[in-house]
């Protein structure tokens, strides 16, 4: 490499063109020679917006960003991967990292990772946003990462040809390095990056044929382990700077309220607070550490006015969920076919979920650096495009004097596609002209959170003779977490509020289904897995209901009812053997199940559980998911085991409450976690299938938490219509 | 005012006040950052380190009662201790931020079964109460298992 460099000196706007014969090859893909050595390759992915290779100096010159891509080949015959999504803990790195290195050709347990900075080319192709969310990595990238990695195959493949002089047809990439096929020669990439410049770019590479993958299919290592063993794992609560600050802040207890009064001097009379600084709706101190920083604050004795709803309670939010059954709402669906058969009974049922908190591991944070002319962030965020937009707003520089860090994210779960953390440390960066990291206490976390809205629904049913419904009406009061996140009308109806309700696998002649929006001012958002956290609830529950009032087997209900969806049919199939559905179940044990299709996935779960002193025990959770062709097998099993977990916390245990428009909860004490000790053995099958990908993420949640209902149900006879499931 | 810490074997004097939880006095002035804040009320045990061998929850162990102690984290644990390696086989960590004070309550709940029985399945139980957001506890468990089971005291 060095040699080249020698004899190719870079000028300052060279970038070594791959493919020059071919425009659109040409924008295709861009290889760069980097001052560290080896070769960093950009490409143009048909729904990215832009792409970027260049030089390190030559970066350094033209933009802020140290010089991005997809991936960087070196001279020790290494392979460094750029991944474009938050690592959160759902294994997307690893998954993307196997997909990239199958295609490509690298050693996969040899791949190093990098989260890149924000860039408009790692949109995720699903939302046109940097944004991780939704259960999309695996779905948004397999095709386009898949086709870089064909590419530089393609390409390593054609320079090492050239060099045995065989035809490029005869080499295959493995492990970093070229292989002929006949001769069994082999070569390092390392070697090939003298000449891999001057190789043309193929336009369409053939991808792999699965038969040919090493890792896809297989329970391979996740690439960020070994780092979450040692504390070397950089979250966002653990970046360092020089001179850096350390600020925490109390926020208005009512949402809406502003700082009124505060005694600054008693909070600088701790050693070590440097300011106190006014916020939106919050106030902060800052000083040379975490622990000086909460003294201050505990000083400050900080008095907000009351906001937007200074009464809010749990019973005035249930009854205006109540009065909205009384509105006409929106129709989101409505279908009327002719049905045979007489109306046998009518059966009206109301299901109620509750306020959510998401409560990660890691307490909201964000670290900034303000100068005149630039904008550095170190956020663990799900959302880089927002988090971009809003340092520029609070720095009142643009965009592109931004730069964002993404370190691993102490937990998502939806929470941190929001952004407000970035916002408060900018402003304090800009506030105290230095570098500053925000830390929010656990009690600030859990009372300004994004919550999930809570939510009503009624089911109005008409059932034949035999217990099966001819006509099915359902109205969903609750909230708009689009509307508030982009900024929509308080009377926005989203697909959220009911989904999973009107596009049903269940085949019924007379559906009508409504939504009606309550808007309560309190903060709504994202919560793993969104509208089927509830939805999923409200359907299975009723369904299950109306199968144990008829005495039919809750499969045998949904096999009638699911018509020819077959594969709902089969997970059903699969989980009725996995589970020992046939077998009755022991003494004192109550079963329940669901099945519920979210996120281009199929989940089903059976739960069982059983009684000790009016308290709850989950004793066993089943699952099978099809989630399409897997890239690891070992990845989505425990995705799907952590949102059981997540739902079964939330099912048994969890409820925001609100009295005089505050948050009552603040702690793990007060909204408290599934323990270990709490969590039921978790049995998780995968359907072998050839589907297009789904999503694994959050596709376990929503069946959990109807199935444990339905395994109380089976104890007690009387139907679950509320969570937290209370005995 | 100055303290004194002996944290991973080397002694420390800080000049912070006596009431500074460890946790802070580990992040904020030793760079230790391993260990992590979450509730700060020892409610969740992201912030457990050892002091004299028993797991502890940092963030509400004030330095001035740490004179005399040796005070071990993550970062100077052995990559070879059974604990790391079966966290390691059993790729137990999702989000991770949990994984330092998991793994040194296991740490812990392996060492002190050295000299007497594996612990029962009701005794990790009650052992193992770090709090897990991700819910990596079925992991937690077959990796604290196959730790003793690759125990050579036990084999």
């Amino acid at each position: 490499m060095k040699a080249l460099m020698q004899s190719k000196p870079t000028p300052s706007n060279a970038v070594e063109e791959i493919g020059p014969e071919n425009p659109s090859r040409r924008a295709l893909l861009r290889a760069g020679l980097i001052a560290s050595g080896g070769l960093l390759f950009g490409f143009q992915l048909p729904l990215a917006r832009k792409a970027r290779a260049a030089s390190d100096a030559d970066a350094q010159q033209t933009s802020n960003f140290p010089v991005q891509g997809w991936l960087q080949l070196t001279e020790q015959n290494e392979v460094v991967l750029i991944v474009p999504v938050s690592e959160m803990g759902q294994g997307s790195q690893a998954a993307l990292a196997m997909i990239m290195a199958d295609e490509m050709g690298a050693d996969y347990p040899r791949i190093q990772v990098k989260t890149p900075l924000n860039d408009p080319m790692y949109n995720n192709p699903m939302f046109g946003m940097q944004l991780t969310g939704g259960s999309t990595a695996v779905r948004a990238w397999w095709e386009p990462l898949s086709k870089v990695g064909a590419t530089l195959r393609a390409m390593l493949c054609q320079a090492a040809a050239e060099q045995w002089g065989v035809a490029p047809q005869d080499c295959d990439a493995r492990e970093n390095r070229v292989i002929e096929r006949h001769n069994h020669r082999q070569i390092d990439f390392a070697e090939l990056l003298p000449t891999l410049t001057q190789q043309t770019a193929p336009a369409d590479p053939p991808l792999r044929h699965p038969s040919e993958y090493q890792y896809i299919g297989r329970p391979m290592p996740r690439v960020d382990t070994p780092a979450k063993l040692n504390g070397q794992a950089q979250f966002g609560i653990d970046v360092q700077l020089p001179g850096l600050l350390t600020a925490t802040l109390a926020q208005a207890p009512v949402f809406g309220g502003d700082i009124e009064t505060y005694d600054e001097a008693a909070a600088k009379s701790v050693k070590g607070v440097k300011a106190v600084v006014e916020l939106p709706g919050a106030i902060a101190v800052v000083a040379d550490g975490y622990w000086p920083a909460k003294k201050g604050l505990e000083k400050l004795n900080p008095q907000f006015s009351v906001g937007a709803m200074p009464e809010l309670n749990n019973t005035q939010i249930e009854a205006r969920l109540q009065a909205g059954l009384n509105k006409d709402g929106e129709t989101v669906i409505e279908s009327s076919q002719s049905a045979s058969g007489q109306v046998s009974e009518t059966i009206q049922a109301d299901y109620y979920a509750p306020y959510l908190a998401h409560t990660p591991m890691e307490p909201m944070n964000a670290t900034a650096h303000v100068t005149d002319s630039h904008c550095e962030v170190w956020a663990p965020t799900q959302n880089q495009t927002q988090s971009v937009q809003a340092a520029a707003d609070a720095s009142l520089l643009q965009p592109d004097q931004v730069t964002l860090h993404t370190t691993y994210l102490g937990g998502g779960f939806g929470r941190r596609a929001y952004v407000d953390y970035v916002t408060q440390a900018v402003l304090l960066s800009t506030e105290m002209q230095a570098p500053v990291k925000l830390i929010w206490s656990r009690e600030e976390d859990v009372q300004h959170d994004f919550y999930r809205p809570a939510a009503l629904a009624r089911f109005d049913v008409d059932l034949d003779a035999d217990g099966y419904p001819l006509a099915w009406r359902n109205k969903v009061v609750t909230d708009s977490v689009m509307a508030d996140f982009t900024g929509g009308s308080d009377t926005m109806i989203d697909s959220a509020m009911t989904e999973g309700l009107g596009d049903q696998a269940y085949q019924i002649a007379n559906l009508s289904l409504k939504a009606v929006r309550e808007n309560f001012s309190v903060p709504i958002g994202f919560w793993r897995s969104v509208g089927h956290s509830f939805t999923g609830f409200f359907l299975e529950g009723m369904v299950n209901e109306l199968a144990h009032r008829q005495q039919i087997d809750p499969f045998a209900y949904r096999r009638q009812l699911l018509k020819d969806d077959a594969r709902m049919h089969g997970v059903l199939d699969q989980l009725e053997a996995l589970s020992g559905w046939q077998k009755p179940a022991a003494d004192g044990i109550g079963r329940g199940m669901a099945c519920v299709e979210s996120f281009g996935s199929l989940a089903g779960q059976v739960v069982e559980a059983h009684l000790e002193d009016k308290q709850i025990v989950v004793d066993r959770v089943y699952c099978v998911i099809d989630c399409g062709r897997v890239v690891n097998p070992e990845i989505v099993r425990r995705q799907v085991s952590s949102a059981v977990i997540y739902g079964l916390t939330a099912a048994l245990q969890s409820e925001i409450h609100f009295e005089s428009g505050r948050v009552q909860e603040s702690n793990f004490d007060d909204y408290p976690m599934l323990t270990l000790a709490q969590t039921p053995d978790i049995d998780v099958e995968i359907v072998a299938s050839e589907q297009a990908p789904g999503g694994y993420g959050e596709p376990g949640l929503p069946p959990v938490a109807p199935a444990l209902a339905g395994a109380i149900l089976s104890l007690t006879g009387q139907p679950v219509r509320r969570l937290p499931i209370k005995i | 005012m100055s303290t004194t810490l002996t944290i991973n074997e080397q002694t420390h004097s800080l000049d912070i006040d006596p009431d500074t939880p460890l946790l802070w006095a580990l992040r904020d002035h030793l760079q230790l950052t391993g260990t992590k804040f979450s509730c700060g009320k020892g409610l969740c045990g992201a912030c457990t380190v050892l002091v004299d061998q028993k797991p502890t929850r940092s963030c509400i162990t004030p330095v001035s009662t740490l004179n005399q102690a040796q005070i071990t984290t993550i970062e100077s644990l052995d990559p070879n201790h059974p604990i790391v390696q079966a966290w390691q086989k059993k790729d137990v960590p999702q989000c991770g931020y949990c994984q330092s004070g998991q793994i040194l309550s296991a740490v812990s709940l392996y060492e002190q079964a050295k000299t007497a029985d594996k612990p029962s399945d009701d005794a990790i139980k009650t052992t193992m109460t770090n709090l897990c957001r991700c819910g990596s506890y079925p992991e937690i468990k077959q990796a604290i298992d196959l730790s003793f089971a690759t125990n050579p005291q036990e084999a």
